[in-house]
């Protein structure tokens, strides 16, 4: 029986309502808010898969489905999936993003770094694809506000249906 | 209106050299749909073509120890390539002899001791020579011979600069007269180190929902789309470069393909024999590619002119039916795996000289993922163009595509730059975005399968 803390219990429940809110963004199509929880000097990155059970670990060699590492990016890949131009992108899906499993793995005074369970329901040109995986955020304190510097995207899948952006994960 | 369907079953054979009319005195050219959405066409592709000639497997540093093997598929039949205790490359089906259960079960691995089944234990070594069976003494009669019962092999396989390819039927040409000039492209990518080049860890592979030709088509010389269907990847190769240009952010710089259709960029596009074509241009800021740091030693050994086709010009190879070699924005293996008519499976390997300093590799794999990655910000949308052509070609009413662009401009040969570097037998077109390509690749298409239909009725 794992007992918490009153600050232990008011961390979980501060850093569960992050993640879920951020979850919130993605469906509900707030993208400037959804790009503000990310520091300027961000890593976001969704591994690719070597075989059946390795991951690529080195994202800056190695191959991965995103590998981004500044805001910037982040900022011109929402430019691009909503500005109507990018066939792919137009319409955009119907997302909902569930979260499970949510833990905090480590705190220190700079960061808290948080583990989670994701599944995505994507609906699109009448077609229903479910992905899911694992989440790892890093957070930070900016002015008070939690702010991620760090999400890793695990996607269980291999082979995607035509292809993925940062709404499917 | 004349709603244009096949003509088979009991009306006989398909009339193959109907699907592309190409009219010499106007220079205009148009393709039937029904090539892409008809199942009884697509199965005989498969046996025509996918199980009926040279494809792409894959490459040899996917399998660079003794046992070392890579499954895929050829048309809709499971193979292994494997590297033999000599460290020749070998295939065979990935079925085995008894009661056909699959020998090697995961994209890739090691069988150093050879395959042994899990079924009933059959063994065989890497060379597809059944070793051992159990209770052979009491279960079988001495006339049993156990070479009766080997693997049953690819018939062949041969490699080009590591990349291994293979065909089911015995009876076509050697891979070097397959490729033809197509050898020298691939030698530019190969020269690049003397260790070779290797294709690096990571797999990206998704589905489509369409024809497999689409892409082919698509890679293969349609360079009429990129304004267009890539258009947010322009704006973000610009937002890229004022990002750099202000200095605050170290964000890499794509390549400018956004200035490809300038008129005075150098650049043609090639169809040489069996389906094969290639797309060269300059490249406007060369600069920022990984090869141009050596551009200096590449002249020394290579001459002015390919050491320029090395480190200076786009190049990308559609290899008929199912791979391209691309060195453009970033330098990549496309492989294409048809499922069904209306499904194909694309796979992009980023590729690399061995052994590059990790600064050009880090900067290499970032212009892989930017555009041709699964997620990237050109290659989605590409493949979304593809589906919604499959939608689109199910309009029986609307049966022709037209692949006209530049045929008025096009030659029978080559050209003096393409000459230079040993591209000798192929014809050309003028411009960036000739669909000439397009064109011969349907005429090589028509050709296997007319080929493939007259041995099957014979
Ligand atoms: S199926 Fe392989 S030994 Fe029986
Ligand atoms: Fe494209």
């Amino acid at each position: 029986m794992i007992s918490m803390t009153p600050e232990q219990a008011t961390l979980q429940a501060e850093v569960e309502q992050f993640i879920y809110s951020e979850a919130a963004m993605v469906d509900q199509s707030r993208w400037q808010e959804w790009l503000e929880l990310y520091t300027e000097d961000m890593i976001y990155w969704a591994p690719s898969w070597v075989n059946e059970n390795e991951l690529t670990s080195d994202p800056e060699a190695e191959v991965s489905i995103i590998y981004m590492n500044n805001r910037k990016e982040l900022e011109h890949r929402i430019w691009r999936f909503t500005s109507g131009d990018s066939p792919a992108s137009y319409p955009l899906p119907r997302t909902n993003h569930m979260i499970s499993n949510v833990a905090i793995t480590s705190v220190t005074d700079e960061q808290i770094v948080v583990s989670s369970n994701w599944m995505s329901q994507i609906y699109r040109d009448k077609e229903q694809l479910f992905y899911g995986g694992f989440y790892e955020h890093t957070l930070v304190r900016v002015d008070g506000q939690l702010r991620i510097s760090h999400k890793k995207v695990v996607l269980l899948n291999d082979i995607v249906v035509g292809f993925v952006d940062v709404y499917h994960l | 209106m004349k709603i244009e369907t096949l003509t088979t079953g009991d009306s006989g054979p398909i009339d193959f050299s109907s699907f592309v009319e190409h009219d010499r005195d106007t220079s205009e050219a148009r393709i039937k749909r029904v090539a892409l959405t008809s199942p009884e066409i697509f199965d005989m592709e498969m046996r025509y073509i996918f199980e009926g000639n040279w494809i792409y497997l894959c490459h040899e540093s996917q399998i660079p120890n003794s046992g070392d093997f890579y499954t895929t598929t050829m048309g809709r039949q499971p193979v292994i390539v494997v590297r033999n205790n000599d460290g020749k490359v070998n295939g065979f089906l990935n079925a085995c002899a008894h009661k056909g259960t699959t020998l090697c079960r995961t994209q890739t691995g090691n069988k150093a001791s050879g395959f042994v089944c899990s079924y009933h234990d059959w063994c065989y070594d890497l060379d597809g020579n059944l070793e051992y069976m159990p209770r052979a003494d009491e279960g079988y009669a001495q006339t049993h011979e156990r070479s009766d019962h080997n693997l049953t092999s690819i018939a062949r396989v041969d490699v080009h600069g590591g990349f291994v390819f293979g065909s089911l039927n015995p009876d076509v040409s050697t891979l070097k007269e397959h490729l033809g000039d197509i050898t020298e492209v691939i030698d530019m990518l190969t020269d690049q180190s003397d260790a070779g080049i290797e294709v690096i860890r990571g797999t990206n592979t998704c589905i489509y929902r369409g024809n497999w030709k689409l892409l082919i088509e698509n890679g293969g010389g349609d360079g009429l789309h990129l304004p267009y269907v890539h258009k947010t990847l322009m704006g973000i190769i610009n937002k890229r470069d004022e990002e750099s240009n202000k200095g605050k952010l170290k964000v890499e710089k794509m390549i400018r393909i956004d200035e490809l259709n300038d008129k005075d960029t150098v650049g043609a596009t090639y169809a040489m024999p069996n389906g094969h074509t290639l797309i060269q241009s300059d490249l406007p800021n060369p600069q920022d590619r990984p090869a141009y740091a050596r551009h200096d030693e590449f002249v020394e050994r290579h001459g002015e002119e390919r050491a320029r086709w090395m480190t200076s010009k786009l190049r990308q190879v559609a290899i008929y039916p199912n791979m391209f070699v691309m060195d453009q924005l970033a330098s990549l293996i496309r492989y294409v795996r048809p499922i069904a008519v209306d499904k194909t499976e694309v796979s992009y390997w980023c590729i690399a000289p061995k052994g590059e300093p990790r600064e050009m590799r880090i900067k290499r794999m970032r212009q892989f993922m930017d555009f041709f990655s699964i997620a990237g910000l050109g290659g989605p949308d590409d493949n979304h163009e593809f589906e919604q052509c499959q939608i689109g070609a199910a309009a029986a009413g609307a049966p022709w595509s037209d692949a006209t662009f530049g045929l008025h401009d096009q030659f029978d040969g080559s050209d003096r730059r393409a000459e230079e570097v040993g591209i000798k037998n192929a014809e050309h077109g003028g411009a960036v975005g000739w669909e000439g390509g397009a064109v011969h690749q349907y005429q090589n298409w028509i050709r296997l399968m007319e080929a493939g239909q007259n041995r099957e009725m014979s």
